[in-house]
Order: structure tokens, then sequence, then C-alpha cells
């Protein structure tokens, strides 16, 4: 107490000093803003579970989320696929920045006829002895003569250049499950593209598609605008019959960052309106204007301060600003109330000084609950709220009563709490009876809410973008994104054989149709060997011998010549030794690159399977049984999500309600007053949640975040309507703890016109809940503390 | 010295005239273009066909004999006669073939067919004369102004270049239709499609699109 009377009679002598040294401060900060580094990583929001990192770790080193894809469409039928790819090879041609590091339109495909007659000499190594045995049959002069007349045939073809190699090289086709193994891996991604000309098309040829490999990740918010402003600028010059799209997570991400910046320029703006009219029809005094000042230059400071220790601001921390904005104002409130009714004393704040730090404190010990969370970002949004809370806690209490005075002339009917409600018992437990029976309505609605865990629902995307992919589909395949399994290893051939006996059960598990995998075109080392091993003992010289005998027989029906076959004798002489990898081959390693990876020390090689529910559950035991091998889909990542997050959550809210509820007990030291004061909560809780249900929403991370909040907010009501009622404080509760949730449902009402669904959920939240919290602090508390506690007690 | 610059000038003059006989970029921008315009007023040739096929696969060349229906843009027959009845229809992407032999009609995509892509589009290509658009996939040269030849040769990353060394287009002397295609390809194997009787602009009779017929 001694040292409040001097910090008080200091700060009264020098109020001015202070109000300079803050003004000071408050500019600096407003100053600092435009050097505030922001950022819009959505991996700051993700728990530190060791599955949801391991899957953010490898799409991050993974070649998907660096790559971007512009798709032009013919838009006018008077221009042709010449057009298309003129204007395609113009466009790739033209893109260069550092932010690009490799732009395809196509491959090269005047070399793959050749390389794939070259790949043939891996046919013993790559042909599995149980086709051998099926060889056997065609080794006939039945056998032969049938294959000899079909290969001629195939010369009255018109694409019998094409063909003609490959018979020679291969007359009994033992290449077929190479080549189609080939063109399934080509499919992995799931597009339908055919290559025509060496440019990736549509089946239609009306489509051609461009990839961008960048540097930019597409979870880098500043990096991402930078690429797709650079790829517009590109595409603002291709010609007027062509239409182009940038499809890339890179555009989500932009567009996500959009969405917010105009929800915090949209919800920031009627709140300051909603403010304004506060002041200006409830005021009415221009010592108010600092009640509203408070908060912002808090934020301000705490802006400055949370950029210097984390190095960077969350936008969705920023998005949440109004929100605790419109907490904070409540101590200025209850103050100015406070000392226009009573005067500016240390008596007066003697009076309402206890509730208002148990009140801040529940707030504060909620939000210091999200210290113990494994998300590094609600770290942020932890020291951001406090931060701000305290330092408005602290205007409020030491800096603000002395530029207020006590004008009870002016006093204003608001400032007086309202004239007592008339009760009768019968009205009391009528209302009690009510607020029970709207209680147990909601608990049962409240028990249907589902949980989403779906981080798409996240996803602010602008109809643009959507109406984009829409037509990509469209276009390229009704494209889904498959789920990925990897496996890896310290070295290549490691990787190869995990993956191959992986491969292999997956395929015996889920299909092999449905399992796509290098291990068909390319199994480990091991097999290889053995299919050679085979190969070499069919391929004796008897058998050759035979075969060329067979040839010179059957032959000369069809006219073949004596050397007709010559390349594959050769294959036959002279197999490919076995190597870890097949080398120079084109195809091979731009086949290998949406396979295999080498991240670090790690060799990774991935197989991709539709990302489908029982598909999953399959795979996911069966990758049990290869340590480090794991699984990535987008259904797989929310649930892991999910998971991580929910027992977290349990825990969370556990530890707030239990701080809450310390906190209260602390200041109220009864049992029964503390219950009273849990009215709001409880109150707020439940009527969330039935209301959530019945407007079809569900549960999800950030509408449980907010329930916290509402929690440390509503019980502040509690605690001051208690307070009121136990000790009869003329300080002006009733109108204070009105004005207080007044304000802060400005602040967060203005989120349900927010575009971005995060902060539209804790909105909607928010709203109900210090809405429900508010009412029955007002209408329910002092009933009940009537009718259990004090039942002679005058009527409040 | 005397016959070294003699020497010279021969080369010299040889390489002049060479470069003259196969025509300046302008002139053959100038053949390209008058090409494309009399070949765009065609949108439907029938015609009879000789392939002559050297193939090292073949002791003797294999001769084929028989028809040839375009409708553009997008209806292709080939019909084979001779040495053994072969029918392959392409309409749009739907491609249907017969052959006498197996007696069976199978029936396929283009798009997923990468082979009959390759071939379709070079007929496309030679029968549409739009070969301006062709200098993306292929050098051409001006080889002989009366009648017009002209001689591909597919650029390295074009698909053509995985089998076509070269192929010259002779031109009837009205250049409205292709007289005959010579396809020299890469391992060595060589193909003359020569055309007789073509027929412009009239009408293809629907059983020329039965693939059984």
């Amino acid at each position: 107490m001694r040292y409040l009377l001097k910090i008080d009679s200091f700060l009264r002598n020098h109020k001015r000093m202070v109000a300079g040294i803050l003004g000071a401060l408050i500019l600096v900060s407003l100053l600092g803003l435009k050097f505030v580094r922001y950022n819009n990583n959505i991996e700051s929001m993700l728990p530190m579970d060791e599955a949801v990192q391991q899957a953010m770790r490898f799409l991050r080193e993974s070649n998907f989320s660096d790559k971007l894809v512009i798709s032009l469409r013919l838009n006018d039928p008077a221009y042709t696929t010449d057009d298309l790819i003129l204007a395609a090879d113009r466009l790739a041609a033209s893109i260069s920045s550092p932010l690009v590091k490799q732009v395809t339109s196509g491959i090269n495909s005047g070399n793959f006829l050749p390389e794939m007659i070259f790949f043939l000499q891996y046919l013993g190594q790559l042909t599995p002895p149980a086709s051998l045995e099926d060889l056997k049959n065609q080794l006939t002069p039945e056998g032969l003569t049938e294959r000899l007349a079909f290969i001629y045939r195939q010369s009255l073809t018109p694409q019998s250049s094409f063909l003609m190699p490959f018979l020679r090289a291969d007359p009994f086709n033992l290449s077929a499950p190479l080549l189609s193994n080939i063109e399934k891996l080509s499919r992995a991604s799931g597009y339908d593209v055919t290559v025509n000309r060496g440019h990736f098309l549509s089946p239609d040829g009306r489509s051609a598609m461009i990839i961008v490999k960048t540097s930019v990740l597409l979870t880098e918010g500043f990096g991402s605008r930078k690429i797709i402003d650079y790829l517009q600028s590109k595409l603002r010059d291709v010609a007027g019959y062509i239409n182009a799209d940038i499809i890339a997570g890179h555009m989500h991400t932009v567009a996500n960052e959009d969405t917010i910046k105009k929800d915090i320029r949209l919800t920031a703006g009627i709140a300051a309106l909603g403010f304004i009219f506060l002041f200006l029809f409830l005021f009415n005094d221009w010592r108010a204007l600092i009640i509203f000042a408070m908060p912002l230059g808090a934020v301000l400071i705490t802006t400055l301060v949370t950029f210097f220790i984390f190095g960077s601001l969350s936008y969705f921390v920023i998005g949440l600003s109004t929100v605790i904005a419109g907490i904070t104002l409540d101590y200025g409130i209850y103050v100015y109330i406070a000392v226009r009714k009573a005067g500016n004393q240390l008596a007066t704040l003697d009076k309402i000084r206890q509730p208002m730090i148990f009140g801040a404190l529940t707030t504060v010990s909620v939000f210091i609950v999200f210290f113990f969370s494994s998300v590094a970002g609600y770290h942020q949004l932890a020291f951001f709220s406090n931060f701000t809370i305290m330092l408005c806690l602290l205007f409020a209490l030491f800096i603000l009563p002395h530029f207020i005075k006590q004008e009870p002339a002016l006093a204003k009917p608001t400032q007086k709490d309202p004239p007592p409600i008339p009760h009768s018992k019968t009205a009391d437990y009528s209302l009690i009876g009510g607020w029970l029976v709207l209680m147990v309505i909601a608990l049962i609605l409240s028990c249907g809410l589902r949980f989403n865990s779906d981080i798409t629902q996240f996803d602010a995307v602008t109809p643009q973008v959507l109406k984009s992919e829409e037509e990509f589909r469209k276009n390229w395949g009704n494209h889904k994104l498959p789920a990925v399994l990897v496996v890896q290893a310290p070295n290549l051939q490691s990787a190869y054989e995990i993956n191959d006996r992986l491969s292999r059960q997956a395929a015996a598990a889920i299909g092999q149709e449905n399992f796509t995998s290098l291990a068909y075109l390319w199994p480990a080392e091991a097999d290889r060997r053995k299919n050679l091993a085979a190969w070499v003992k069919f391929w004796q010289p008897p058998q050759v011998n035979r075969l060329k005998e067979l040839i010179s027989v059957s032959g000369p029906l069809y006219n073949f010549s004596d050397d007709a076959f010559a390349p594959f004798y050769r294959i036959l002489e002279n197999p490919a030794p076995v190597e870890i990898e097949p080398s120079g081959l084109a195809f091979f390693t731009q086949l290998k690159e949406q396979f295999l990876l080498k991240n670090g020390a790690h060799y990774q090689v991935l197989s991709y399977f539709p990302d489908d529910e029982q598909f999953i559950e399959k795979l996911r035991l069966i990758k049990e049984n290869f340590p480090g091998s794991f699984l990535v889909s987008r259904k797989s990542f929310s649930r892991q999500i999910a998971q991580a997050l929910t027992g977290e959550f349990l825990f969370l809210i556990t530890l707030a309600i239990l701080a809450t509820a310390g906190l209260t007990g602390l200041l109220l030291k009864s049992l029964r007053l503390m219950a009273l004061a849990s009215v709001p909560v409880i109150t707020a809780l439940a009527l969330t949640g039935g209301i959530t249900r019945l407007a079809g929403l569900s549960l999800n991370i950030p509408s449980i975040i907010a329930a916290m909040v509402v929690i440390g907010l509503v019980s502040d009501y509690g605690i001051f309507m208690v307070y009121y009622c136990k000790y009869k404080y003329e300080t002006g509760t009733i109108t204070a703890v009105t004005l207080a949730a007044l304000t802060t449902l400005i602040g967060a009402g203005v989120l349900l016109f927010a575009r971005h669904p995060v902060l539209f959920s804790v909105g909607v939240v928010m709203t109900s809940g210090v809405l429900f919290g508010y009412l029955s602090s007002l209408l329910v508390i002092p009933v009940l503390y009537r009718v259990w506690n004090n039942k002679n007690a005058p009527p409040i | 010295m005397n016959k070294k610059i003699t020497a010279w000038i021969l080369l010299f003059c040889f390489t002049l005239a060479h470069a003259y006989a196969e025509g300046t970029p302008k002139e053959l921008e100038e053949v390209l273009t008058g090409l494309q315009e009399k070949m765009s007023k065609v949108d439907s040739i029938s015609t009879a066909f000789i392939q002559e096929k050297n193939l090292a696969m073949f002791k003797q060349k294999v001769i084929l004999k028989g028809n040839i229906y375009i409708q553009k843009p997008a209806m292709l027959a080939w019909k084979v006669s001779s040495p053994l009845r072969y029918a392959l229809v392409i309409s749009g992407t739907d491609i249907s073939q017969w052959d006498q032999d197996s007696g069976r009609v199978q029936s396929l995509s283009l798009n997923r067919n990468p082979s009959f892509q390759v071939a379709v589009q070079q007929m496309q290509n030679w029968f549409s004369g739009s070969y301006k658009s062709m200098e993306a996939d292929y050098d051409i040269k001006l080889i002989s102004q009366q009648p017009i030849e002209l001689e591909f040769i597919p650029k390295e990353k074009a698909v053509s270049a995985n089998f076509i060394q070269q192929v010259n287009v002779l031109f009837s002397p009205d250049e409205h239709y292709i007289k005959q295609i010579n396809i020299l390809e890469k391992t060595g194997d060589s193909t003359l499609l020569e055309f007789i009787n073509p027929e412009l602009n009239r009408e293809i009779p629907t059983s020329a699109w039965e693939v059984k017929a």
C-alpha cells in the first residue's frame, strides 16, 4: 500500500512528463511499424507432433512445394494446337528471374525412342522368371510363325517406322510390362497429360502446361507474392486467344494473406466506428478518448516488442488484435466509471483494484496456458495478448485516474447503475428455472457438436483461384492429389531395397493398380541379379541357336531377312551389367524426379496411392514394419493434426479452467461465491456450443482457442458481479460490466464480417460467448446470489 | 598456286550454285505461304497409293497398295489392299484397325498410343499444308521450284527426330496436292509413298470410314 501511495503521488505530480514519455513511446512504436516483418507461414500454427512435423518437413524439402503450374488454354476455335505450342514456347522463354530455378514446357522427346531401345539392354534383369516360362510357348514352330505374322502385319501400318526398331530389339514384346509401368509412373501426379511435339498438352490438344520450379516455398508468404506477381506480369503478355492461369499452392498463400489483410482493415474500421459511436453517445466526454487510446497505444508498443522478441509477427495474431483491444478496453472503462462516480482518490481505486487485477489475471492465465502448447504460433499469441493486457491494466490503474475527474453534475444515467429490477421469489425461481432449461437444451445440443480437423476449411481462397482450379481440373482430368508413402535409407541401394519389399506388401494389400511405385519399373539390385541369372540360364547358346533356326525356317514365309532380329541377339549376347541405376537415360532421370529424393544424408523413395481412408489404414499398418517410413496425405495430415491437438487442447482447457477457478477462489475465498462467479463461464460455453451446432458449424482449433479466451473474459464479469453483490460498492459496476461487454462484443463482433474462416470462427465463438456470459452475469448471478447466498439481501 | 586458286573459285561457285538451287529463305517463305494457301482450300482428299518400303528387317522391298481418305479436320482412313488387307480409321481421337489375318477389329484411343499419335501427326502435317507451322519441328529447304520439292529435317527436340532422318515431299505441278513422299529413317530404312489419281474436295463415300469394308 505504501508503494502504491508513492507511485500514485509520483504520477499525480509528474503526469505531464509521464504522458509525454508514453506518447513518445507510442509514436516510436507507430514509426517502427514500418520495419516490422510479418509472416503468413502456416508451419508456425502446426503442433510439434513428430508425425505432423515429419509430413511438413517432407513437403518443404520435397519438390512438391516449389512448383507452380501455368495452364494455357485456347479460347478461340480459330486457333490450333500449333498456335498454343508457339505461345507456350514464347511464354516459357520469357520467364527469367532469380526466383525461378527452372521452366519446363515439355520434354526433349527427340531421344525418347533411342533411349527406350537402349533401355531394352536391361531386359534381362527386368524380366521376371515367370515371363520366361510364358516365353517357352512362343519358342515353337507354330508359336514363332504366329509371332512373325504379327510383326509382318505391323509393318503394314502407318506407325511401322516407330514400331520396327522396337520389334527388332524385342520381337517377343517382353518389354510390354515395362512400357506400361513407365506410362503408369509418368501419370503418378494424377494429371492427364499427353506429350505432343515435346510439349505437355491436354488430351484434346487445347491446353498446354508449363511447370515453373521456384526457390520460393509455398509456405513463404512474401516470396509467394513476389513469384506470383512476377508470373502474372508475364501472363499479361500472352496472346488474347489464350487464357492463362497459375495453379499453385502459392496462389492460396497469397489469397489467404490478401483476405486476412482485407479482414484486418475491415474489422479495424468497423471496430473504430463502433468505439467512436460509443464515445459520442455514451460517454460524451473528451477524456473518455483516453480509454480508447490506451489499447491502441498498448497494441502498438506490443507489436514492436513482439517483433523484437519473435523476429516476425504472425498475421493470425495481428488479425486478433481487435479482439485483444476490445478486451483491454474493459480496464479503462472500469476505472473511468468508478472515478467519474466516486472520484480519483486511492480509496475509490482500492474498491476496484482487486477485482480488476484478478479479472485481468484470469484472462492472462488463460493466455499463459498457450505457452504450454506445442504450437509455436500460440506462444506469440500468448505473449502479444498478455503484454497488451498488462500494459493496459497498468495504464488504467496508474495513469488514467490522474486524467479523469469526478464530475457528478455531468454524470449521465449511463454512469449510474440501472435502477433495481423489482423481484419476487416467483420471478427469481422462474428466472433460475428458465436458465436451467436453457442450459439443459444447450448442453444437449452441444453434445452433437462435431470436430472438424480438415485444415483446408481455413483456406480463404478467392473465387477467382477456385474458378481457375476448377477449369484446370476440367482440362487436365479430374485430378485428385494422391497420397505418398515414403521410405528412407542412408544409401540409394538400401532405399531401393526397402522400397521393393514395402511395395510388394503394399500391392498385396491394396492392389498393384492402386499403388504406383518405382519398384515396378526398377526393382532392387538383389531382385535384378536373380532375374538376370534366370535370363542368362534361359538364353544359353543352345536356346539362342534354336531360336535362330526356327526364324530361318518361318522367316522366309514373311520375307524376313537373316539379320531381322540382330538387335535382339546383341541384347542376348551382351546384357547390361547390374547397376544401382541405369545410366545416361534422360527419361529415367526425369521419371525418377517424382519418386526419389535426396534429403541431407538420406535417400527417400516415394510411392503414390489414392488418398482414400481404406488405403491409408492398410498402408499405415504396413509402414510400421519399415522404420523411418511415413505417410503423407491430406486426409491423414488433418487427422494427425487433430490427434496431436485434441489431447493437447484438453490439457490446455483443463489448465485454463483450473487457473481461472484458482484465481477466482483466491479473490472470493468461498466455494459458493466461486460457483456463482463461474455461472457466466458455464453459460457462455454451453450456449456457444448449442448455437454453433444450430448454425450448422463444427468445432475446430480456432473456435476452441476462442472458447478459452471467452473463459478468461466472462469470468471477469462473474468476479465483478459477485464482488458487487457481496460488497455493494457504489463504483458503477453494472454500468462498467455492460460497457466492458459492449466493447469486447464490438471487438469480437466485427470478426463476423471477416472472410477468413479462422477469424470468422473466432468471431462466432467470442461474440456468442461474451454475449451470453454478460447476460448471465447480469441476470443470473444476482438472482442466484439472493436465493442461494443471502436470501435477505436487498434487490440488485 | 594457280591450281589452288582455281580450286577455291570452283568451290565458291559450287557453293553459290548449291545455295541458289536450295532457294533463299525469302523464296522458301513465299513457297510455303503459297502452298498453305492452296492446300487450305482442300477439305477432303481420296487417293490411291503405292508404298515401297526398304526395311532392314525384310529381304525384299515391301510394296503396299491401297487408298487413303482424308476429311479435314480430323478424319483419316488408311486402307491397304495388297499384299494383305488392312484398314485403319481415325475419327478425332478414336482409332479402329482391322486386318485380314486376325479378322479382329481393335479400338484404341489416339491419346494413349504415342506411336499412332506420331504417325497420324505426320500424315496430318503433310496433308494439311500448314508447313509454316512445321518450321518449329523441322528445318525446311526448298529443293526445287518446278515442280516444288521440299526437304524436311527434324530438329533435335522434335518427336519425329526419334526415327526420321529426312523427308522429301514432291508436289503436283498445280501445287494442290502431294505427289510423293520419301522418308529416310535413322535406321537406314526408307519409305517411298506415291499418290495416284487424287481427288480433291469430292464427297468421300461413308463406306470409306468403315474399318471392315
